[in-house]
Order: structure tokens, then sequence, then C-alpha cells
């Protein structure tokens, strides 16, 4: 275990650099969290080049993480981004921290009950990520991409196992304690970047509550503890909309927040294939949004600055997919039989029945479900219109990710009855903390409501 | 803000901590947390990762290994069965060689039969032209081709 948590340190310590010198504007907890996810896609793609090529990945990693250190020695200090964080601590700002620490520490102890009684994980994580990250740890692991593995989809993209195989080359071994402690810094991490973004751009209280939501949907956790790519997926698609929002709003590092966004497109599809969606909608709703305001140069300068930080991860990710991987056998490539799939009503009819049931029964806790407690939440508290143009452009790409992501159930070969059981609700978890961060964003932060609602109204004089 | 949004704002917050108080209560109470049952491996019992572990250093460090089943291959259980074995014994490959088939492949020199019933493994591993080595325990052998 100890050498396991030595494997991470590295991985923690680049991205908290990496983030504090492009964006330090976004807090110590952001960085901190933002930084333990982003270092750790940074590590699994450096060990996988080196695995390609053949070389030790220590002496890869060393490499940028003294690059990385010695140009944070060289930053400027700047301040955040809003001033929320500088404000003083309210009575509410106390009682939802209390709420979201208690939330937390039980979210831990489900995380560690479920990695105590599954330490291999639920299915997906032993039938695929943790048998490639065994594949990956040894020189042999070419076999893992061979046609023989078809049943473990050995054309799914390497960062997770990339990762898990980089912490057991630090500590030689292959101990269950790797694949349970990336999950565990993927879960946790991914309500730390929720609440410290929301801290910073709408105060305390509305970070509590978002975190107190994500952590306290069992669904969230159990998969998180299941060991599956869709909870480290979700935390990619969580730092693009989070970036994307900083970098709406920074006035002194927009840029920085800008690499770091392409960044993360480029690791969610390292992470999974819908990465790729993720990266299509992204794009799709950039490129309105330019084509509204018709701003070429901001527009030119955007998009340079995202391909900064996204064409390195994905010239790995091209080369992993066009060189090495075989094809999606999930993907009908036949003309014809595409179509077909395409206007089949009976499979639009499933997906849409499947969509509507999600709707109440998706993160329930046995009470009611976690859409229905933000809907009903959303409903009670009203928007208050600061981060307008912000929560447009991040709903419009998840609303479109999600489109996306119901086309590719549509047109894939398998039984569309066997595709909505098994990965319906797992695409909507990819979502999920993306879309508590939009729509807190859009909601009224409680603010002083206790001191509100204890003071007697005045008679008018 | 207004009376009615501050009373309606404050009840939702409620509802949101009813959710998570519910949540919290169900986590605390999680058997497993209280170790009131044992942990389990990948296919549903711990034994799996001692029944692999041996044969595991029995074989080559890597390549191709034959994997023969006294189950049917095709149906779900038996490809839960073949998936648990790869995950154990990774990096070598395991393929699927199906009992009685006419061409048995060359490439495979080595081989392991993984039977629900031990007794059943000696038929399937000659069937696939396979010769029985040494016996592992739990339906588990270690096969070498059979010359001929």
């Amino acid at each position: 275990m100890t050498a396991c948590l030595l494997g991470i340190a590295s991985p923690l310590l680049l991205g908290f650099l990496l983030v504090r010198m492009l964006a330090p504007g976004s807090g110590t907890v952001v960085s901190l969290f933002l930084g333990a996810g982003l270092g750790a896609g940074l590590v699994s793609c450096e060990f996988f080049v080196a695995r390609v090529a053949g070389f030790p990945a220590i002496g890869l990693e060393a490499l940028c993480l003294s690059g990385v250190v010695w140009l944070y020695y060289r930053r400027r200090p700047l301040s955040l981004v809003n001033s929320h964080a500088y404000e003083p601590w309210s009575t509410l700002d106390k009682v939802l921290g209390c709420a979201f620490a208690i939330t937390a520490v039980a979210a831990i102890l489900g995380f560690e009950a479920t990695a105590f009684a599954q330490p291999h994980g639920y299915w997906d994580a032993w039938a695929m990520w943790n048998t490639k990250a065994r594949f990956l740890a040894t020189p042999w692991w070419r076999w893992a991409l061979t046609v023989e593995m078809n049943r473990t989809h050995p054309d799914y993209p390497l960062l997770l196992p990339g990762f898990i195989a980089r912490i057991w080359s630090v500590s030689g071994g292959r101990e269950l304690a790797a694949p349970i402690l990336a999950a565990f810094l993927f879960t946790f991490a991914t309500a730390g970047v929720l609440v410290g973004s929301l801290v910073v751009l709408k105060g305390r209280s509305q970070g509590f509550l978002a975190g107190t939501l994500l952590l306290a949907t069992p669904f969230f956790i159990s998969h998180g503890a299941a060991q599956y790519a869709d909870v480290p997926e979700g935390f990619f698609v969580l730092a693009v909309i989070s970036l994307a929002a900083f970098s709406a709003h920074s006035r002194e590092t927009k840029a920085g927040f800008t690499i770091l966004l392409g960044l993360a497109l480029g690791l969610a599809t390292w992470t999974k294939n819908e990465g790729w969606i993720v990266l299509i909608g992204f794009a799709g709703v950039r490129g309105l949004l330019f084509l509204q305001s018709r701003d070429w140069a901001e527009a030119r300068r955007f998009g340079k600055l995202v391909a900064a930080g996204l064409a390195p991860v994905l010239v790995i990710v091209l080369c992993f997919k066009r060189v090495l991987a075989p094809p999606n056998w999930n993907i009908e490539y036949r003309p014809d039989k595409f179509l077909l799939l395409l206007t089949d009503p009976s499979r639009y009819k499933v997906l849409g029945s499947a969509l509507l049931a999600a709707q109440s029964d998706f993160g329930s806790n046995g009470l009611t479900g976690c859409i229905v407690v933000f809907v009903v939440y959303a409903i009670c508290a009203g928007s208050d219109g600061t981060y307008r143009s912000t929560v447009r452009s991040s709903s419009g790409t998840l609303v479109l990710v999600l489109a996306g992501y119901c086309l590719t159930m549509i047109v894939a070969s398998a039984d569309i009855n066997w595709q909505v059981s098994t990965a319906l609700y797992r695409l909507l978890l990819q979502l999920f903390p993306a879309a508590l961060f939009t729509g807190f964003l859009a909601l009224r932060p409680p603010g002083n409501l206790l001191a509100s609602l204890r003071s007697k109204k005045q008679p008018e004089v | 803000m207004n009376r009615l949004r501050q009373i309606s704002h404050a009840a939702g917050l409620l509802w949101l901590l009813v959710f998570a108080a519910y949540t919290v209560r169900d986590e605390v109470s999680n058997p497993a947390l209280w170790r009131e049952s044992p942990p389990q491996g990948a296919d549903g019992n711990m034994l799996e990762d001692r029944r692999f572990s041996d044969i595991r250093r029995a074989l080559p460090d890597h390549g191709l290994v034959g994997y023969v089943s006294d189950v049917d291959l095709s149906s779900a259980p038996s490809n839960t069965r073949w998936v648990v074995a790869q995950y154990h014994l990774a990096p070598v490959v395991l393929v699927s060689q199906n009992p009685g088939s006419s061409s048995p492949d060359p490439r495979l020199q080595w081989g392991i039969a993984d039977c629900a019933d031990p007794s059943a493994a000696a038929m399937v591993a000659r069937s696939a032209g396979f010769a029985m080595v040494k016996d592992f325990g739990g339906g588990v052998w270690l096969l070498h081709r059979e010359s001929k």
C-alpha cells in the first residue's frame, strides 16, 4: 500500500504544479483536485509512450516533472477568478460545510466498504481495465491488443490501465491497492473539482450543496468503488465544463485555463471512446457560438490554445487507435445495416422509455432519484442569471453529448435492450458531475438565507 | 429576495439535506462496512486468486495458451469463466479451444483446463489435442500439446 501511495505522489505533484502554474485563479482546492486527475492522465500517457518507445517511463516522467517545477517557480502570482472564496464564512456556509463533511465521510466509508467487499472491482474493472493494466505492467503489453483478446475490447483507450500499470511499475508488484487507489483518486477528485470550482465562482454554500448532492448519490460512489472508467470520464467532462467557465470569466489567465481545457478534452478521449463525442460536442457548441458572435480573431486564438493542450494527447490516442488497436466490434461498418439500425423505430422506443425512467430512477438512494432532488431544489431556489452565457454553452454541450451517446446506442450492432440495461445509466453518470456544476452555476446561491429568514420585516416609516 | 422565495429556498435546502441524510444512514449501515461478510474475488469468491496463482508460475511468461473447459464456451456463464481466468493469468493470452476440434491450433504448445467438474478435465483436454501435465486443484490442470 505504501509503495502504491508513492506511485501516485509524482502524478499528484505534476498535476498540482501544472494547474497552479497555468491557472492559479482557480484556487488551491481546484488546483489540488483538478491537478490530481490531470496528473494521473498525463503519467498514463507518458507511461504508454515509454512502453511503445521501449524506454523506462520514469525518465520521461522525471523530465516532465522537472520542466513543470522550473516553469512553476518562474510564474507570476495572480488573484482568483472571483472573490467569493475570500468572503467571510456565514452561518449557512458553516451548516452546509458540516453537511458536506458528514456526507463526504459517509461516502469515503461507503467506498471503503465496497472496495473491501469487492477488491477486484466489478465486471468491467476486472474483465477489461485491470486485465489490460496487468498486460501493460509487463514488457509483453502488446498481447492485450490482439484479436484473441476481443472479449476485453482491445480498442478501448488506456488512461486507466496505463495509470494502474504505472503505479505497479513503481511498487514492483501487482497489488489490488493500485486500482482501488486510482478509483478513489478519480471519485473524490471529481467532488473536489465540483466543490472547489463552485466555491470560487458562486460562493461556499453553492459549492457545498453541489458536493453534498454528488456524494449523496449512491450510484456515483458505488461505480467509483467498482473501479469503472465512467467516473474518470465524468471527471474529465467536469474538468472541461468547469475550465470553460473559468476561462470565460478569467481576466488574467484565460490562456492557461484554455490550454488545460484542451488537455482535459484530450484525456477524455484517452479514458473512453465516449471522449470523442465530448470533443465533438464541445467543438460543435463553441463553433456555433463563434459563428453567432463572428469574432474570428477570438475563435482563432481560442482554437490555438485548445489545440496546445489537446494535440499532444490526441496524437497518442490516434496512434493507438490507427496503428496498435484492432477495430471496435460494436460498430456497424456496413452502410445498409447502419441505415437499418438508424431508422428502426423500435430502438428509439426502447431508448426513449429508458430515458424517461431514468429521470426518476437515476442515482436513487431508495428515497428518490438525484435528478428529482435537483429539479425540486432548482424550482425552490430559482436562477439568478449571473453566468447566463456560460450556463447556456455548458448545457448546450452536455445536451449535444447526451444526444451523441444516444445515437451511438441506436446505431451499435449489439441488442438495444442489452445496450440500454448495461450502459445507459453509466453514460448518464459520465455527464452527472458536469450537469450538477452547470445546474448549480445557474441557480441562486443561498447567500445569507438564515439571517434573512431570522430578521423580521421592519415597518416602513 | 422576497419572503416567499426565501421560504421556498429554505424548503429546497431542507429537501436536499434529507436526501443526503438518507444516503448517509444507508452508507453507515452497510454490512460490508462492519466486515459482516468476507471479501469476494472477481467471480464471487477469493478462491480464484489461489486457484490461478500456482498455475501462473508454471505457464510461459507471455504468448498464447490454449484454454479448454467442460462448459459451453459460447454461453454467458462460461464466458465469465474464461474472463476470470484471463484476468488472473495475464499477460498470457488464453485462446478458447473447442473440444473435438478437428485441427488443433499449432501455436498453442501449452494449455490449461478449467473445469466445473474436475473429473471431466482429462476428457476435454484429450479431445482438444492436449496431454495432462499437472493438477492444480479445483478443476484447473496444466496441459501440453500431445506429440503425435
